[in-house]
């Protein structure tokens, strides 16, 4: 067996929206041309190491978003990387299936796709490796196959690769797809597997007999739950032994930060409690948002536009997440006996009867109310 | 609650200060900036705290409290002491600042009861809202009276508007109305469906445009996919072709290399045959100049000269028989000479005419003849009937029908009249009853009153007695006197109105007589006429008088009838006479004779020798006809003949030749010998056509090249299906039994080339198409994120406008219901402090829900507007309303110290002594607390024994 370098990513999400997230479009096309530099990053780091393998564990692109200029652009990053041997396992997000351009696109002959739900296995002689994996052909697969993964020779070293949820371990908000537990993998004679869905990076903890599994996490961050830098795993095996070392690449990060407002009494001690955490939690790359909280003076406006431009060039983006609620003492104002302790007693009884949206609609109908009999501007939020 | 004494141990300007308060009245003097205000947020300050109220959470410092940090001494705060309406004693005792809040509220025994308070969520004791009721924004609302805030009261319109929002918000500033118009103006700047111009509708646009182009896109996309399909389909539809093409040309080769072997075999024998003809042509020895062509023209020329001799004898024949027929009909035709001149003018046609006319008119005179004579008839039995008749119906114009209808409407139109006058006769009898009647009544009235006149009199005289005055019978005599005469006046006059009535009534009756006798006078004079002439009845006369009428008319016209039928006889007569004349003259021109007995019969000759003579002479004019006709044939033909015979001697003598049996014969030997050329001919470009420019040689040297090119190149192999049989693969063309051409081959080759072509062509489209599938479209990603922000905007849009619209709602719902609530409250809270204020000038106060105020006064009962009241009154009113108020939003067991901040700033002396009474009404009730400047003020204040605080001198 000769040494080989191998490079493990998944996840890359090229040409997602981020209409979650809440981004505009622009800082939208800003994000997915930095996915597309990551990713390019990523196969020019394999092919300046002279990488053997490339193995991509699944939602490569979004199909149902996914442009011919992307398609074109994977083709020509493929094809750079040759003699090195792509494999590529379809998750939930690509899958191979009628007009995915994985079925509809002809790829260079580096590429192999596992085109099918079942594992089947390359062999790269030279190398002496066998790549096993299977790849989606639905959005949604719920089948455990790595039941039916069999006992794998022992004359290759064995890579498994596929896109599935670890069913020990499951990140909140996380769809179950190719569900499996890491019993399913041992003893079947893998030396490593290469995994993809989660988008933290993790090594799966293996109590039976040690096979690493690991997921490499999203490449660069897409959504607010994916703070912070993010990579790819870059393995290496010499006389059978294999080392893995994560490496970062992601462009513009994202950050959540709090502030409490609480103690403040005007728009300047905002934007200083935010600039105070620059240092540490954001640069002018970052995409910020900052979530507001605690009772806010009724006095304090906070007008996003303002504080967006007093805070130009100090991240690449913020976000408002205004999560304040005004200050006023609304039991308090109910006992006045007045028109306005009358409306605030009104629409208390109001509030304590309802729930969800009419809630909301009505704590927003108290707080303009009482903006206006107080005689203060009614500031909608 | 009255406060009794404070210790300002540090706050602002003052220090260490003690003071002492009492019920009523408490005047507070300085100078300005002599610390008034200060004490005034002291007592505020200690009453409710340091800590903002509206903020619940926060434990933030009102903005005093900076502003009152002591300006000597590190202590910040004091005490002070109050008693409650139910006579305790508390002491409360505060430290300021932003690290000291501390408070201490005592009993007159010392006992700290701090905790028996309730302590608002920012850690604010609420003394001050226990004990008055009050938060604190509303005191500082209610519980002080600002400076100045009294008189500028100048209109209606402030004076309502104040007790509304006082009534409403506690604070006179603040209007409900203007709040509640910040509401509608902020749902406004929202928008709404109607408004394009505003947030609400522009969001709610953007959405729509986004869902569309977001739609729009997935279309694409799904379109996008059927491309894809499509390219690649055509992509190996194209390979596929590729294949088939290279199969085909190989067989293409195979079919050349035998058609070129099939060649080479034909042009030997062509080249073969040639030469057997050559040989067979020089055998023949044909005259090669001999005019072979002229045959056909010699053998039409015979056939023609034969064709006309036999003609030309059969026109010499006919025309000899033509002139034998024309002598014949020349002489029978000159027998009825006479007729030519006639049948030749119109005149033969006249002569019918004129005939048929004369016919016609005799048998029109006839019958106007047989006409006259039943008419004449008639006539005479008319006369004769009209003779028998009566006088009065003989008499011509005489219209009987009219008189009698005349009569009855005369008749009918009088006896109308007389029932007319018949109703006004009955009127004047009942008139001229009533005045007999009242002439009777008055009569018998005046009779009485003179008797009573009579009466004492007669009593006095007849019985002596003296029970009246002579006077009394005097007077009482002279009235009956006078009224008896009055009566007999009126009684005469009621007779002469009966009189004329009967007068009238006689008048009336003559009239009807009159009328009568005018209405019935056409009437008698029929009766009459009908009696002399012996009829029994009128209907019986006036039937006669009809038809007497009718027969009349009859006799009239037969008259006029049979004069127009003489008329018509004589006229017919005449044109007979004419036509005869004119027919006689026509049959003597052709020696007939004319009588009227047979002339029927002599124009019947007339017209049957006409139409003979016009049958001989059409019968010679055809024969003169046919006679020219075939002397010209003749002429002709003779010539025709002429000419062909020098005709064919011509030719006969160019070809050297003696007749044309013997011309034939070198014909035909002429003509196989041009045969076997032509043949030779066509054989040879047989095998120029086959040979196609080459020579035989050079066509053997292209087969032998093509054999090696074909073991060079062997047949491209099948994709799928290897096993194809080896005649297929060679042919290329499966299933044929034999094998294919070269020209199917080439045909199949070129279609294949075509649709390959087309396939192509298509695939690059597709390819195209595919690349630019998505051109000048944005990205599905940028659409869902800007949609995602639209619709979260929307969504915030939509939220605010609901929220706003409740609040609204909300608001005024309250206003209305408060206002209906509050105005009788505050109606009755005025209304017991004013009458008392006005000196009981005023009966009553009305305060209605739109909190206009009106007064009422005791003396005249008249509703006034508070805006039409004097100075003085308006400020009983503005305090009397203010108290008011104070009393509704306080605790109603505790009131309230107010506190007046210079409240008659303005006011002049005697303004102002009647403002401190009316303080000093108030007080009462409650304990005041008045902070001046004024000199005067304090000398009003010092007479009126209040207490004096001078905040700058310590006690």
């Amino acid at each position: 067996m000769q040494p080989f370098q191998f490079i493990h990513t998944s996840d890359v999400h090229l040409d997602a929206s981020f209409s979650g997230s809440g981004f505009p479009s622009s800082l939208g096309d800003r994000k997915r041309e930095a996915i597309r530099g990551t990713f390019r990053r990523i196969m020019d780091d394999g092919r300046r190491e002279g990488v053997g393998l490339v193995l991509i564990a699944g939602d490569l692109f979004e199909a149902e978003r996914v442009t011919p200029d992307t398609v074109e652009f994977l083709r020509r990053q493929f094809k750079g990387l040759h003699p090195a041997r792509v494999f590529i396992a379809p998750g939930n997000h690509d899958p191979y299936m009628p007009g995915s351009p994985y079925r509809e696109e002809s790829w260079p002959d580096n590429v192999h796709i596992f085109k099918a739900e079942e594992f089947q296995s390359i062999e790269i002689r030279e190398l002496g490796v066998r790549v096993t994996g299977f790849g989606f052909e639905r959005p949604h697969l719920e089948d455990r196959f790595f039941r039916k993964l069999p006992v794998l020779p022992g004359d290759y070293f064995n890579i498994v690769l596929s896109h599935g949820s670890n069913l020990g371990r499951i990140p909140s908000g996380k769809s179950k797809h190719g569900p499996f537990t890491v019993d399913e993998i041992a003893g079947k004679n893998v030396q490593y597997c290469a995994l993809g869905h989660y988008h933290q990076q993790q090594l799966l903890p293996n109590p039976h007999d040690g096979t690493p599994a690991w997921y490499p996490g999203i490449p660069e961050g897409r959504g607010w739950d994916e703070t912070g830098p993010c990579g790819y795993l870059s393995g290496k095996v010499v006389g059978g032994n294999l080392s893995v070392e994560n490496r970062i690449c992601s462009q513009y990060p994202l950050n959540v930060i709090t502030v409490d407002c609480g103690t403040f009494s005007t728009r300047e001690q905002v934007l200083d409690a935010v600039v105070s955490r620059r240092e540490e939690h954001f640069d002018s790359n970052t995409i910020l948002r900052v979530q507001l909280v605690g009772a806010l003076d009724p006095r304090v406006h906070l007008s996003a536009p303002e504080l967006d431009e007093r805070l130009s060039g100090q991240a690449l983006y913020i976000q408002w997440d205004d999560r304040t609620h005004p200050a006023w003492d609304f039991g308090s104002l109910a006992g006045e006996r007045t028109l306005r302790g009358k409306f605030v007693q009104s629409m208390n009884e109001r509030i304590g009867r309802a729930a969800g949206e009419e809630k909301i609609r009505l704590e927003r109908a108290r707080l303009y109310g009482v903006q206006a009999l107080s005689g203060h501007e009614v500031r909608l939020r | 609650m009255i406060f009794l004494d404070c210790h300002i141990r540090g706050f602002g300007k003052l220090r260490d200060c003690k003071l002492r308060f009492e019920p009523g009245i408490n005047l507070v003097f300085a100078a300005n900036e002599g610390g008034k205000s200060t004490l005034q947020q002291f007592l505020v300050g200690l009453l409710y705290g340091q800590l903002r109220s509206d903020l619940k959470v926060q434990r933030r410092m009102d903005p005093w409290v900076e502003k009152y940090q002591p300006w000597y001494g590190q202590e910040y705060g004091g005490m002070l002491r109050c008693r409650l309406a139910d006579g305790r004693e508390l002491e409360i005792r505060r430290s300021f600042g932003q690290d000291e809040n501390r408070i201490e509220i005592r009993t007159s025994t010392g006992e700290d009861i701090t905790r028996q308070y309730e302590i608002g969520r920012n850690g604010e004791v609420l003394f001050g809202r226990f004990h008055l009721g009050l938060p604190k924004e509303l005191y500082e609302s209610v519980g002080i009276v600002r400076e100045n805030r009294a008189s500028d009261i100048h209109s209606r319109e402030t004076i309502r508007d104040r007790i509304a929002n006082l009534a409403h918000s506690g604070d006179e500033e603040l209007s409900i109305r203007k709040r509640i118009a910040r509401l509608e103006e902020a749902l406004d700047s929202v928008g709404s469906d109607r408004a394009p111009t505003k947030p609400y509708k522009q969001a709610k646009d953007l959405v729509r445009d986004l869902q569309s182009e977001q739609k729009e896109l997935l279309e694409r996309r799904a379109r996008f996919e059927e491309w894809l399909q499509e390219r690649n389909r055509l992509a190996a539809e194209a390979g596929r072709m590729n294949r088939e093409l290279s199969r085909t040309r190989h067989a293409l080769l195979g079919a050349r290399r035998r058609d070129v072997e099939s060649r080479i075999e034909s042009l030997e024998d062509i080249d073969r045959e040639i030469c057997t003809l050559r040989e067979t042509v020089e055998s023949l020895g044909a005259r090669a100049e001999f005019p072979a062509d002229d045959l056909e023209e010699l053998n039409q020329l015979v056939g023609a000269r034969d064709s006309i001799a036999r003609r030309l004898e059969e026109v010499r024949n006919e025309k000899e028989e033509a002139l034998l027929r024309l002598a014949l009909a020349e002489s029978e035709r000159r027998e009825l000479e006479a007729y030519a001149p006639l049948s030749e003018s119109e005149e033969a046609e006249k002569i019918t005419e004129w005939f048929v006319g004369y016919l016609g008119l005799s048998l029109q005179t006839e019958g106007l003849k047989k006409t006259s004579d039943r008419l004449l008839g008639e006539a005479r039995d008319l006369e004769k009937r009209l003779n028998r008749l009566c006088p009065a119906l003989g008499e011509p114009g005489a219209d009987w029908q009219n008189f009698a209808r005349e009569a009855a409407e005369e008749e009918q139109a009088a006896s109308r009249e007389c029932a007319l006058l018949a109703e006004d006769a009955a009127r004047e009898g009942s008139k001229m009853a009533a005045a007999l009647r009242t002439a009777f009544n008055r009569r018998f009235a005046a009779v009485i009153a003179l008797l009573a006149a009579a009466g004492p009199f007669l009593w006095r005289h007849l019985a002596g007695s003296e029970a009246w005055s002579v006077w009394f019978d005097s007077v009482f005599g002279a009235l009956c006197l006078s009224f008896s005469t009055g009566m007999w006046f009126a009684a005469a006059k009621a007779a002469g109105m009966g009189r004329d009535a009967r007068r009238k009534i006689r008048e009336l009756e003559l009239e009807q007589e009159r009328i009568r006798e005018e209405g019935g006078r056409k009437r008698r004079k029929l009766d009459e006429t009908v009696e002399n002439s012996g009829y029994r009845g009128l209907n019986d006369f006036l039937a006669d008088a009809k038809k007497s009428e009718q027969d009349r008319r009859k006799l009239e016209d037969a008259r006029s009838r049979l004069q127009e039928t003489r008329l018509g006889i004589e006229e017919r007569r005449k044109q007979s006479e004419e036509t005869y004349r004119q027919l006689k003259g026509s049959l003597e021109k052709v020696g007939l004779p004319c009588s009227p007995g047979n002339l029927k019969f002599q124009i019947d000759v007339l017209r049957s020798k006409l139409r003979k003579f016009r049958e001989l002479d059409a019968g010679y004019g055809r024969c003169k006809h046919r006679v020219d006709s075939l002397k010209a044939e003749e002429a002709a033909l003779d010539m025709e003949f002429g000419r062909k015979l020098d005709r064919v001697r011509s030719l006969l003598e160019q070809a050297e030749v003696g007749s044309p049996e013997e011309f034939r014969e070198q014909c035909l030997k002429s003509r196989k010998s041009v045969e076997l050329a032509q043949k030779m001919e066509s054989r040879c470009r047989e095998f120029k056509r086959l040979a196609q420019g080459r020579t035989l040689r050079q066509w053997k040297e292209a087969l032998e090249a093509m054999q090696s090119q074909r073991q060079d190149h062997p047949a491209p192999e099948t994709e799928a299906d290897e096993g194809e049989p080896e005649a297929e693969a060679e042919s290329g063309m499966p299933y044929l039994p034999y094998p294919p051409a070269v020209a199917e081959l080439e045909e199949k080759e070129r279609v294949l080339a075509s649709r390959l072509s087309d396939v192509r062509q298509e695939h690059a489209r597709s390819v195209e198409r595919v690349n630019g599938a998505f051109q000048n479209c944005r990205l599905l990603s940028e659409i869902e994120e800007d949609l995602a922000l639209a619709e979260t905007k929307f969504g915030e849009l939509e939220r605010n406008r609901a929220a706003l619209g409740t609040a609204l709602e909300t608001i005024e719902k309250l206003y209305r219901q408060q206002q209906e609530v509050l105005a009788p409250q505050l109606n009755a809270a005025v209304e017991q402090r004013f009458l008392r204020l006005s000196g009981r000038r005023y009966g009553e106060v009305k305060i209605d829900p739109d909190f206009q105020v009106w007064v009422r006064e005791s003396e005249t009962g008249e509703l006034r507007s508070a805006d039409r009241l004097s100075r003085g009154t308006q400020d009983q009113l503005y305090f009397s309303i203010r108290f008011g108020i104070l009393d509704l939003v306080s605790d109603e067991a505790e009131s309230c110290p107010c506190l007046l901040d210079e409240p008659f700033a303005a006011y002049d002396r005697p303004r102002l002594l009647e403002a401190y009474n009316i303080l000093s009404g108030e007080s009462g009730r409650r304990q005041l607390l008045l902070f001046t400047c004024r000199e005067d003020l304090l000398d009003l204040a010092g007479r009126n024994n209040a207490r004096i605080i001078r905040p700058d001198s310590k006690e």
